[in-house]
């Protein structure tokens, strides 16, 4: 152990390089030279990119353990850390200098054991998709993004700060774009990558807004400073009527959302971005379209890794959360809706790579229920178990479909649960794996789902967040501000929403078991000898080419061999997947008084005060457990009852009776279509209004407009020139008589020479042929003389801010008079420093008005 | 004798002229009426008359190094001055002269107005110029006028053609009022003060006017004052430049473009700042300055707007000539309080003139007989057919423009300082916008030269082959970068060469 | 270890990256994959010389060479005044002239890259030009100005050679006009003298004007006019502005100078403060272009040939950046800062969403990445608003990749163009089948310009948003403008994103698309250095950062002393004030007056009057 604590220091551990840059190097030779290299090595190049990883955090893990089991649970985790270089620095509220970003990677139990997942359940899909996509043309292409979301992944979870995880997750936000719209050929491939990106960018921006909100507030965003900062600094309240303008001000104000302590500002934004990439309420949308993507791509983004990124987010923010119930409470809530939405649109899916996805959704919402209520742990813990059930139920999934597809070439079709059924005897192995996996998701006693999900419903019932006493109320001014407390309601209605969803799961996925595996096989008519399109048999490269020939309904007269059971590359991560779906549960199940993963997370939660458990707690432990039980008895009861023992009557009655309800929900609730008509159909018109506008009113105002007054005066003033000479003779006669005329006119000019200082001030009138002047000096109006004198300046001295109005009128020889009038104010004391101030004022010709000398100032600046 | 030294560069073109005529009349007399046979010697009689103006240049230059300075006073003053300032001015004007004597060499041949006569005029009227610019009493002003004038409506009317004649009469017609309007004033000057000089007249504006001559003083200002307007071409005394322009050879245009406008601005500097030059008259409350800047404005925007709608470049340019004065106002305008503002018009004028005569000369180049370019359209596509002119062309419009690196930005950045400094800042925006609608047409040159291709059938102009005009755009392209890019020679030459008052 | 290991140890990266950069191509081009070996090496040479250089500036300053500047700026133009003399025949032979000329610039500028950038003026030449109008020729650089320079002089190369594609007539002018251009653009960037800058700023238009009227599309008269009146507009109020300045600092000092360094100590009366400011703001609003002076720029980017609106895009508009922290915020601390948060808002909602919201409605994919130039640009300038050293260096680095990322767009833009003569959105669809290469480097390249992490895009438009977040200048409103640009990253995916699946994905149905040809060996060439730039800056930033920080931070100092001293103006009375920050003691190579000029200024004239009245 001390020898490899000298190779590698905890604060120093380059073996995390080795876990990041394997995939990288991964995907860019299989991104580059992968079409030259040829499958096999491709192959081997994508494994070895994945596995080594996983190895190496193996490795580090049980380093991290001892290291820990050295360390002792002191309050301090143990962490594993290196640092790669510094990669900007930003600067700090107040002009209070800046703080340092760096490229740094951190390990400790809750990266290290994701890291686990992504590696260990990443290296089995990767071997599966080997078989799955062995036909496919893009094989190269495949792995280059497998390899590259791997890297993002682990680049999300292994990242020391947000920014790093940022990069990580708009990486794999990224890569799950190229990958749903792997067949790009399509346009309902590429239309439903475009839209997973966009709906992330949606979450990116709440957690762009969030890194700002923590660097303004916390003053850094690396892990271990933000936890230390996070009672003292997050505990503020924020007007946020400021700046957003009156109006809006007071539509806070009425909403009572005027004053909220940063805390929550932050984790609603927070939470805004992991509802985005863990597909939450609202932004859950793009996940089940994300399906189109290769059914190995569905198990490993978009069920067991990238989708539990949110919530590995929510429980690495912890500290911050659990300093604002309300942001807590809005978690946990959202992911309650979340669980039993999903799971209503669940019932009615056929397609069954949309039954898992909606149940992945529902899931995952199970997930922020118990992250939200304080229970990290078993929020977490379910991200494990689910990563190995959900992998397991995509890729038999996956394996059914392979097999379908040996005779229906229809992408959809292929998909549908009314074309399988009975495939237990064609293909046992998937069969007993989804077994496995189905008892676990719905919580059969003793399997991993049971043991997760049991612990989130009693949390979701026994845990709530509170803030200690004194900080409950804020000072912000005068004000007193009363922040959100946990709603006494709170943990009933959680709970019954836990436990109604869990019934919904028993019940759907017991009915996707049945559908594909009980009853009779309706693919296609099963006889002994090979069909003529043998050939065909390979993955749903959603190729069109031959698609065409025979649609989904036309499966019926299909004739085809049976069945076949997939390559062992396939199988086999099946059975590896299926046996941790049962037993995984072992590593974290209190009821057996057995919790390893507790344990090892501990250190990063334990000492979160803001949690807090009803008193008797531990009293409900054991009775909360019959209703876990009772929900997976009532659901798979159901199930069974309607479509195993009345071939599923009883649904179609209920769809015949309720046919409107049965719509909107086998639609999804036109969710879709809501937002098209409202979020989108907004933007859009505004956009158009904003193109009619540029093009109409900034161009034309702006470009059109004078060059159309200019050419249209042009054309105007060239009349002027008739070529005729008498016109040109008037226009001189015109011109000579303007001249005469302004010269014969008197004009009266005043300028005024003064001192602020001195207070002196010298009134001149500009002179002219044979003019003479009358003044009015003290400014009561009347001229000091009735009739004209040569005099032209008036010497006055004012007092400080003093007003002085003096008038003057001037006569011309030809007996005309002009007069104007100027008002001189000597300014009052100057404040600005010991500097003599000389004001200079010339005339109204505009310019410089003054000078101020500093002592020598002007000479300084003459010679430097 | 040596009194004779301060104006040197007069005798010296006088003599050229009496010389060239021997050499023209010794030549086979052109027959009459006829535009196309001529005594077949306008080349080189061009060549001769270039020669001696640049002899007249030469002479310029060499009396201002060697530094007489009041050597003509002795007995020449108050009549003719021969000082830095005439000097100065006598010097671009033979300069620019040359160039449009040796273009009127090339040009004349080429379209047969093969008419030997022009060169004596062209003299002559230079002659004149270069006396106007000297002039230090009404008289001299009015005879140096006269010279200039007469000798001009003869190259306007050179080319027989309607057009030509019935410029050349209203130029005549025109510029006879206005002389008579000078003449007038002159008169009533003469009346109030007892003077006909302008030191004279000023010494008794300066000191006490009694009210009546006050009155005779003002309106013999205000007849000068429009006659000197009329020479320089201002609206609204503007009405014959445009017709005069473009009926005239282009030879001669460029020469009234250049020489008259030069001459008529000298003179007009020169009584303003001496006769008219006492705080009575000289000052932003009463007397000419807020006069001027009225007119320059009206000038400057009239004519930019009005130059802007233009189809033939001949009579765009008369119209930018126009403009030009209008900013060159701006600097004299200047004079009532920046003592670099007299400076910042000369500089102003040269750079014009040079530029102006090289743009003439690049549209007489781009043209030849019975192919002539005066339109937008004939000179489509000169920047692919025949770049070295469209080159030069572009050169001197953009000067014209008041692009950076070129003498005309200076001569606009001198004189909008020098107005900036009399605390005139809203007539130099004013005059910037008119650059900025005025940048509009000379870029609609360039626009056509290299970015637009002639239509099909359309007969576009075919450039003339003349090494003597060559040569004449070279000298003037160079003299125009050379300003623009190193202009502090040229500055400080200018700044010497000012009045002092 | 011995000296031989040493060496292999330090010529491994080089030969690493020559390696794997040649192994790259698919088609067997030599000549590409020894081009793209050097790229690969320049770019290791950057990282090494970059880090390197950093290390330096701790060290002893390397000695800096007078003459620099004046090689960079001037070599272009005498070779423009050369390129005159060379036959218009011998096509090849012009173009490679000039390509030698600008690559020999480009190495020259690297040499900028081993002078430690602390604060202050480096490699700073002056000469006196027109001693009599206190007109000096003066240029230097400092850490904001050394990275618009090395912009420069790696976009025009790859201008030029992207641009031969097209351009298959006329090369001659072509080449002169680049080169003109090249130089007004360089030496707008290191001019210190307000004369030397409008010099070099008015001697860019021409050549524009006749890249784009030239060789550009069938409106391409129009939009000539447009660009050519749209940016005169702005610059002759500019230059009435720069005339007032340099007479009141006449009447203060006593002597003219046109000298940035003299006139940034001037401190206007505060009317005149804000007409001078909206002047030159107005001058460089119009070139960034900030709404709503911006519609000149889809016009004149749709019609240029690629070159030129590669040149446009890259640098042109960089130049009202550059011009608005130079002399906006140099000259104007004051009014900048209170006029900062209406701009800002302007730039938030009229640059960064409305851009965004336009560009997602264009067919033509120039255009549309016109628009999303304004908005990039809206980014840009609300980091200078914010006025923070992060926003202002995030801004910095967001230029260098606005440069880098829209002129590969223009680039790739023009590569279809060149193949199908039509950029319609709807005229294509599903071309990842036909041209994988060129699908993915747009990719990449899209990615970069709606700011992925990992590409360069990020970096910039995530310091701006943090330091906009914490600007004390907006005041009150930072929080929320940085917000809402925040936002517009979500819209940059959207109008990019809507566009790249439109042309790329989906079925290939029209047949003019079918058999379009993968990129050739000129179009990779011309592109890989900015690839690698990507990736790059996205992850080792500091390299960058580095130089321009110092002089940042000093920026950002003296622009808030610049304000305290505006604010001791009292606004009823007007004054121009001599203010000779820090102490009074000037900067090297403040203008020295000429002897005896203080007589006649005002300083004089007040001097006396003071006499007069003890």
């Amino acid at each position: 152990m001390q020898g490899i604590l000298k190779v590698f220091p905890l604060n120093d551990f380059a073996l995390i390089w080795g876990i990041l840059l394997f995939p990288l190097v991964g995907a860019i030779v299989n991104g580059i030279f992968g079409k030259r290299l040829g499958r096999s090595a491709v192959t081997l190049m994508a494994l070895t990119a994945i596995g080594v990883p996983f190895l190496a955090s193996v490795f580090s893990y049980w380093v991290l353990l001892r290291a820990g089991g050295d360390a002792g649970h002191g309050h301090e985790a143990a962490k594993l850390y290196v640092k790669g270089w510094d990669w900007m620095s930003l600067s700090l509220p107040q002009d209070a200098g800046s703080t340092q970003l760096e490229v740094a990677f951190s390990l400790d139990g809750l990266s290290g054991t994701m890291a686990l997942i992504v590696t260990g359940v990443g290296f089995l899909i990767h071997l599966y998709s080997t078989a799955y996509m062995a036909k496919d043309p893009g094989y190269h292409r495949f792995f280059a993004y497998l390899n590259l979301f791997i890297f993002s992944m682990l680049v999300l979870i292994l990242g020391d700060s947000l920014p790093v995880l940022f990069v990580g997750w708009e990486g794999v936000g990224l890569c799950s774009y190229l990958l749903i719209g792997f067949w790009f050929g399509e346009d309902k491939n590429a239309q439903a990558g475009r839209k997973a990106f966009i709906t992330n960018r949606i979450g990116d921006f709440g957690l762009l807004v969030a890194m700002a909100l923590l660097l303004y507030y916390g003053g850094a965003l690396d892990w271990t400073s933000m936890s230390s900062a996070a009672e003292s600094r997050f505990l503020v309240p924020i007007d946020l009527s400021v700046g957003v303008g009156r109006p809006i001000g007071a539509i806070l104000e009425w909403l009572g959302l005027r004053y909220v302590s940063a805390a929550s500002l932050i984790g609603i934004f927070i939470f805004l971005g992991c509802a985005g990439k863990s597909a939450q309420l609202p932004l859950y949308v793009w996940l089940p379209d994300a399906m189109a993507g290769p059914t190995p791509v569905s198990a490993l983004i978009h069920a067991a890794t990238m989708v539990t990124a949110g919530v590995y987010l929510v429980c690495r923010m912890a500290p911050v959360f659990v300093l604002s119930p309300a942001a807590m409470f809005t978690v946990a809530f959202v992911g309650a809706l979340t669980a039993v939405f999903a799971a209503t649109i669940a019932f009615a899916q056929r397609d069954i790579k949309k039954v898992l996805a909606y149940s992945t959704v529902s899931q995952l919402g199970f997930m922020f229920l118990g992250a939200g209520v304080g229970a990290f742990t078993a929020g977490f813990f379910h991200v494990l178990t689910h990563a190995f059930f959900k992998a397991c139920l995509f890729l038999g999934a996956g394996s059914v479909i392979h097999a379908m597809h040996g005779r229906i070439h229809d992408a959809d079709a292929s998909q549908d649960m009314r074309y399988m059924g009975g495939l237990r005897k064609y293909m046992p192995v998937t069969c007993w794996t989804f077994v496995a996996a189905c008892a676990a998701i719905v919580g059969f006693p003793g399997t991993s789902g049971f043991f997760s999900k049991d612990e989130i419903l009693l949390k979701a019932y026994t845990s709530s967040v509170q803030l200690p006493e004194h900080s409950r109320t804020l000072k912000l001014g005068t004000e007193d501000i009363v922040l959100m407390q946990w709603p006494s309601w709170g943990p009933a209605v959680l709970f019954a929403m836990g436990v109604a969803g869990a019934v919904m799961t028993a019940f759907y996925m017991s009915r996707l078991f049945i559908g594909i595996f009980m009853g009779e096989f309706r693919g296609w008519t099963v006889v002994a000898v090979a069909a003529k399109s043998a050939d065909h048999a390979h993955a749903d490269d959603g190729s069109r080419e031959h698609a065409g020939h025979h649609g989904p309904v036309a499966g019926l007269e299909l004739e085809g061999t049976k069945p076949s059971e997939s390559p062992w590359q396939m199988t086999l991560p099946l059975v590896v997947l299926g046996f941790l779906a049962i037993f995984a549960g072992l590593l974290n199940a209190p009821l057996l008084k057995i919790a390893p993963l507790e344990h090892v997370l501990a250190p990063l939660f334990e000492h979160l005060e803001g949690v807090v458990l009803r008193p008797d707690s531990d009293l409900l432990e054991h009775q909360l457990v019959w209703f876990g039980v009772g929900a997976f008895t009532v659901g798979v009861g159901a199930a069974i009852w309607v479509y195993h023992l009345k071939q599923g009557k009883p649904a179609e009655e209920f769809a015949a009776r309720f046919s409107g309800l049965y719509r909107l929900v086998l639609d999804k609730w036109r969710v879709d279509e809501l937002y098209q008509e409202t979020v989108i159909g907004a933007l859009e018109i505004l956009a158009d209004m904003a193109v009619w506008v540029d093009k109409w009113i900034v161009d034309g105002v702006i470009a059109r407009v004078p060059a159309f007054l200019v050419s249209a005066a042009g054309a105007i003033l060239r009349l002027f020139q008739t070529g005729r000479v008498q016109a040109y003779a008037s226009f001189v006669v015109l011109g000579l008589v303007g001249i005469g005329w302004y010269l014969a006119m008197p004009h009266a000019e005043l300028s005024v020479l003064g001192d602020a200082v001195s207070g002196r001030y010298v009134v001149s009138a500009s002179p002219g042929l044979g003019y003479t002047y009358r003044w009015d000096e003290n400014g009561d109006g009347k001229y000091e003389s009735n009739n004209y004198l040569a005099r032209t300046s008036l010497d006055l001295s004012l007092g400080r801010a003093e007003r002085r109005t003096i008038k003057l009128e001037v006569a011309n020889v030809f007996g005309r008079t002009d007069e104007e009038t100027i008002v001189i104010e000597r300014p009052r004391e100057d404040k600005s420093g010991g500097t003599t101030r000389i004001d200079v004022y010339n005339d109204d010709s505009g310019g410089l008005q003054g000078v101020v000398r500093k002592p020598g100032t002007a000479n300084q600046g003459k010679q430097p | 004798m040596t009194g004779l030294i301060g104006i040197l560069p007069i005798l010296t073109v006088a003599l050229g002229a009496v010389l060239l005529m021997l050499a023209e009349a010794s030549g086979r007399p052109a027959v009459a009426n006829s535009n196309d046979a001529g005594s077949g010697r306008a080349g080189e009689l061009g060549l001769l008359a270039g020669v001696v103006l640049l002899a007249g240049a030469a002479a310029s230059a060499a009396v201002t190094m060697a530094g007489y300075q009041n050597v003509g006073t002795a007995q020449l003053a108050p009549y003719l001055i021969g000082d830095r300032f005439s000097w100065f001015l006598s010097l671009v004007i033979c300069l620019v002269g040359a160039l449009s004597a040796f273009q009127a060499g090339a040009y004349l041949p080429e379209h047969r107005i093969d008419r030997s006569e022009f060169f004596p005029l062209l003299l002559w009227a230079t002659v004149g110029a270069l006396a106007l610019v000297a002039a230090g009493d009404f008289l001299t002003l009015f005879i140096a006028l006269e010279t200039l004038s007469l000798g001009t409506y003869c190259l306007v009317g050179l080319r027989r053609t309607a057009r030509s004649l019935e410029a050349a009469v209203k130029y005549f017609l025109l510029g006879s009022f206005a002389a008579a309007l000078l003449l007038f004033g002159a008169a009533l000057l003469y009346g109030a003060t007892g003077h006909t000089d302008f030191a004279g007249i000023a010494e008794v504006i300066n000191h006490g006017l009694t009210s009546g001559q006050a009155g005779l003083v003002v309106f013999g200002t205000a007849l000068v004052l429009a006659g000197l307007m009329f020479k320089v071409a201002v609206v609204p005394f503007h009405g014959w430049t445009p017709d005069a322009y473009e009926g005239a050879p282009t030879a001669a245009t460029g020469f009234m473009a250049s020489v008259v406008k030069l001459a008529a601005f000298g003179v007009t500097l020169r009584v303003l700042s001496s006769a008219f030059g006492g705080e009575g008259l000289m000052n932003w409350g009463a007397g000419w300055p807020p006069i001027l800047a009225l007119i320059a404005v009206i000038t400057m925007t009239f004519a930019n707007l009005v130059a802007g709608r233009q189809t033939s470049v001949k009579r765009m340019l008369a119209y930018s000539s126009i403009a030009h004065a209008g900013y060159a106002l701006v600097g004299v305008v200047g004079m009532v309080r920046s003592a670099d503002a007299q400076a910042s018009v000369l500089m102003y004028l040269t750079a014009y003139a040079i530029s102006t005569t090289g743009a003439f000369g690049a549209l007489m180049l781009a043209g030849s007989f019975e192919r002539e370019a005066t339109s937008y359209e004939d000179l489509a596509g000169l920047g692919r057919r025949h770049p070295a002119i469209a080159l030069a062309l572009s050169l001197f419009l953009l000067s014209l423009a008041g692009i950076p690196a070129t003498a005309g930005f200076f001569g606009k950045l001198f004189v909008f300082r020098a107005a900036m400094e009399a605390g005139m800042v809203w007539l130099v925006v004013i005059a910037l916008i008119n650059s900025l609608i005025g940048a509009y047409y000379y870029l609609k040159v360039l626009v056509f030269m290299y970015m637009r291709e002639p239509e099909a059938e359309a007969q576009v102009a075919v450039p003339m082959n003349s090494p003597m005009m060559s040569v004449a755009l070279v000298v003037a392209a160079a003299l125009v970068l050379w300003i623009g890019v190193f202009p502090a020679t040229t500055v400080d030459f200018v700044m010497a060469s000012v009045l002092k008052r | 270890m011995n000296p031989a290991v040493k060496a292999i140890v330090e010529v491994m990266p080089y030969l690493l990256a020559f390696a794997v950069c040649a192994v790259i191509p698919r088609r067997q081009g030599l000549f590409e994959r020894i081009a793209l070996g050097l790229v690969g090496i320049l770019t290791v040479a950057l990282v090494n010389g970059l880090s390197s250089g950093g290390s330096a500036s701790a060290t002893a300053p390397v000695q800096e060479w007078p003459h620099l500047l004046n090689v960079i700026v001037f070599l272009p133009l005498f070779g423009a005044a050369a390129l005159l003399f060379l036959p218009r025949q011998t096509k090849s032979l012009l173009v490679w002239f000039t390509m030698g000329i600008l690559l020999l610039d480009l190495l020259v500028s690297l040499r900028l890259l081993g002078t430690s950038m602390t604060r202050g003026w480096h490699h700073q030449f002056i000469a006196d030009w027109l001693p009599s109008f206190g007109i000096r020729y003066h240029v230097a650089v400092d850490g904001i100005s050394i990275w618009m320079l090395l912009l420069t002089t790696l976009t025009t190369p790859i201008a030029l050679y992207a641009a031969l594609g097209s351009v298959k007539e006329r090369i001659k002018d072509f080449c002169f006009a680049i080169l003109l251009l090249h130089a007004g653009m360089l030496g707008a960037f290191v001019a210190l003298d307000l004369f030397l800058f409008y010099v070099f700023w008015e001697l860019m238009l021409v050549p524009m004007i006749i890249l784009i009227g030239v060789w550009g599309g069938v409106e391409r008269i129009k939009a000539a006019y447009k660009f050519f009146l749209y940016t005169m507009a702005g610059s002759v109020l500019m230059l009435a502005a720069i005339l007032y300045m340099v007479w009141t600092h006449r009447q203060v000092a006593g002597y003219l100078s046109f000298d940035y360094l003299a006139l940034s100590h001037l401190l206007l009366p505060q009317t005149a403060a804000w007409l001078c400011f909206a002047a030159f703001g107005l001058a460089f609003a119009i070139k960034v272009p900030m709404f709503p002076l911006h519609t000149w720029l889809p016009d004149a980017h749709v019609q240029a040939p690629t070159g030129g609106s590669v040149i446009l895009a890259a640098v042109l508009l960089k130049l009202g950046v550059y011009g608005y922290l130079r002399f906006c915020m140099g000259l104007f601390p004051g009014v900048a800062w209170h006029s900062g948060v209406t701009l800002a808002g302007i730039a938030v909602i009229g640059g960064i969403t409305y851009g965004a919201l336009v560009a997602w409605r264009q067919d033509d994919i120039k255009r549309l990445v016109a628009y999303s130039s304004v908005a990039h640009m809206g980014f840009i300038m609300l980091g200078l608003f914010a006025a923070t050293p992060a926003s202002i260096s995030g801004a910095l680095l967001q230029m260098v990749n606005h440069g880098i990322s829209t002129g590969a767009l223009f680039l790739l833009v023009g590569v279809i163009y060149d193949r199908r003569h039509t950029r319609l959105v709807q005229e294509f669809g599903g071309l990842a089948k036909v041209m994988p290469i060129y699908t993915t480097i747009f990719i990449v390249i899209t990615m970069s310009s709606i700011g992925v992490p990992g590409t360069n895009g990020f970096v910039g438009e995530f310091m701006i948003i943090m330091g906009t977040f914490v600007s004390v200048s907006l005041g009150a409103h930072a929080q929320l403008q940085a917000s809402v640009a925040a936002f517009g990253v979500v819209l940059a995916a959207v109008y990019m994103l809507t566009m790249v699946q439109k042309v790329f994905f989906g079925p290939l149905s029209n047949p003019a698309n079918q058999r379009l040809v993968d990129l050739n060996v000129r179009e990779t060439v011309a592109l890989a250095p900015l690839l690698a730039l990507v990736f790059v800056i996205g992850f080792f930033p500091k390299l960058f950062l580095d130089p321009m920080q110092d002089t940042v931070s000093a920026v950002v100092e003296s622009y808030r002393e610049g304000r305290l001293e505006f604010l001791k103006q009292s606004p009823e009375t007007n004054r121009a004030v001599l203010m000779l920050r820090r102490g009074g003691n000037l900067e090297i190579g403040y203008p020295e007056p000429p002897p005896g000029s203080a007589d006649g200024s005002d300083v004089a004239r007040a001097a006396a009057l003071e006499g007069a009245a003890k």
